[in-house]
């Protein structure tokens, strides 16, 4: 083979094997990935409600509104609020 | 009704009973919750559970139930507000010199830093270091408040990593707090604790009840005939005797979150406890106060919180959300949002 044919083979076998490596790459971290998901741990983004049952039942993707809690004051303070 | 108040989280642990002779095991119960959510939670406590979580940090751990429910909780207020309210904001509260318990602050003592024992302080309470003094009232033993907002100027800081880094599984209770990320659940974990108590006291006890964690309050059970008699003003320790207003709270939860109390000075200016976590600064403030009625107690704190890190945004983003509120502005100007009741003389 003539020396710019050599060279051209070198640059695809040079290619083929980066290629491969990134396959193998991707491939191990892929498998990672899918091992940390099987664990079961993912980010925060995803819905925490399954540990919060005793808090907020029912709607988990707003804050809730009371259902009628409240009313004008009337007669002597019970308890306070403010700042603490 | 009869009620009972003790000091517990760094600040005043109070419930009240519709039935008198139920007063007693109410008490108990309430001792036993905080306990167990200070136990879990503290991170003032070199042996509570959150503590060995942050020396675990870029590990798996498995928490307990009570620690996983108060993480899940901060994690979903985190995502309710848009990360107004983010628990990853614990580094930037440190760096603010909010690092110690209060009470040795007040008596000037000095203590090792994130070792304290005592105090059972889980609500936020600042602390200090070379450059840290609390804000004093006149020469009144009342470290940390002031009376009004108006000598707060912005802080910079350094963002809050974010919530969304937090690996986080609930149903097998797993957590990956990354390397750098501390958490501070004070706020949501306090409220978690009144909702909790509330729950558990009433189906115990069998009558109507109100727990009262530091002016964050949720009711449980029949309420008195007219409603809880809540009396708010700036400082939910004097807000009985001396009221801004007052509200009758029949169900759910009440929360109140405010810049005048918990103030000190840090590197030469004037701080207060509720950081922007994203900025990891402390904003000036819009409000003195803001008091949010919700369906939990962990939902109106989580939304008083926000609103003081909204500022002048606040009124609008909590019609948004249908809750009612009430907001005190620096200046002393009053601004609710539909569904809180009419303001009665004081």
């Amino acid at each position: 083979m003539d020396p710019e044919t050599t060279a051209r083979t070198a640059r695809r076998e040079h290619g083929r094997r980066r290629a491969a490596l990134v396959t193998a790459t991707a491939a191990v971290l892929g498998a990672a990935a899918v091992g940390a998901i099987g664990f079961g741990l993912s980010s925060a983004n995803a819905d925490t409600s399954q540990s919060t049952t005793s808090t907020t039942t029912g709607d988990q993707d707003r804050l809730q509104p009371s259902d009628d809690g409240l009313s004008a004051g009337s007669g002597s303070a019970h308890t306070g609020s403010g700042a603490s | 009704m009869s009620s009972a108040a003790f000091r517990a989280l760094g600040t005043t642990a109070e419930v009240l009973v519709t039935d008198p002779a139920r007063l007693g095991p109410a008490v108990e119960l309430l001792h036993e919750e905080l306990d167990a959510i200070d136990a879990a939670c503290s991170r003032f406590r070199a042996d509570s559970e959150i503590s060995r979580l942050h020396e675990a940090a870029g590990r798996q751990v498995r928490v307990g139930p009570l620690l996983a429910e108060a993480l899940g909780t901060a994690l979903r207020a985190a995502r309710l507000t848009g990360g107004l309210v983010d628990p990853t904001v614990g580094a930037a509260v440190r760096a603010l010199g909010y690092d110690r318990d209060f009470a040795s602050v007040a008596a000037g003592g000095v203590a090792s830093a994130g070792r304290l024992r005592a105090g059972r302080d889980l609500a936020e309470v600042p602390g200090h270091d070379r450059d840290f003094a609390p804000v004093a009232t006149g020469g009144s033993a009342s470290p940390g408040r002031v009376r009004a907002g108006r000598d707060l100027a912005e802080v910079p800081g350094e963002p809050a990593p974010g919530w969304h880094r937090v690996l986080f599984d609930p149903a097998r209770r797993l957590v990956v707090l990354p390397r750098g990320v501390h958490l501070d659940l004070g706020a949501t974990a306090k409220a978690l604790a009144a909702d909790r108590a509330a729950r558990r006291i009433h189906l115990s006890v069998g009558c109507g009840t109100l727990v009262n964690l530091g002016g964050d309050l949720r009711s449980a059970g029949p309420a008195p005939s007219g409603g809880w008699q809540v009396a708010l003003a700036d400082d939910h320790a004097e807000a009985v005797a001396r009221p801004d207003t007052g509200v009758a709270v029949h169900t759910g939860g009440l929360a109140t979150s405010g810049t005048t109390r918990r103030r000190w000075h840090h590197g030469g200016r004037a701080v207060h406890h509720i950081v922007d976590p994203r900025s990891g600064g402390v904003p000036e403030p819009r409000w003195r106060t803001v008091t949010v009625a919700a369906k939990s107690t962990v939902d109106a704190n989580t939304a008083s919180t926000a609103a003081i890190v909204l500022g002048t945004e606040a009124p609008d983003w909590l019609t948004h959300r249908r809750l009612p509120a009430r907001l005190v502005g620096v200046g002393g100007d009053v601004v609710t949002t539909p569904g809180w009741p009419g303001e009665r003389a004081s």
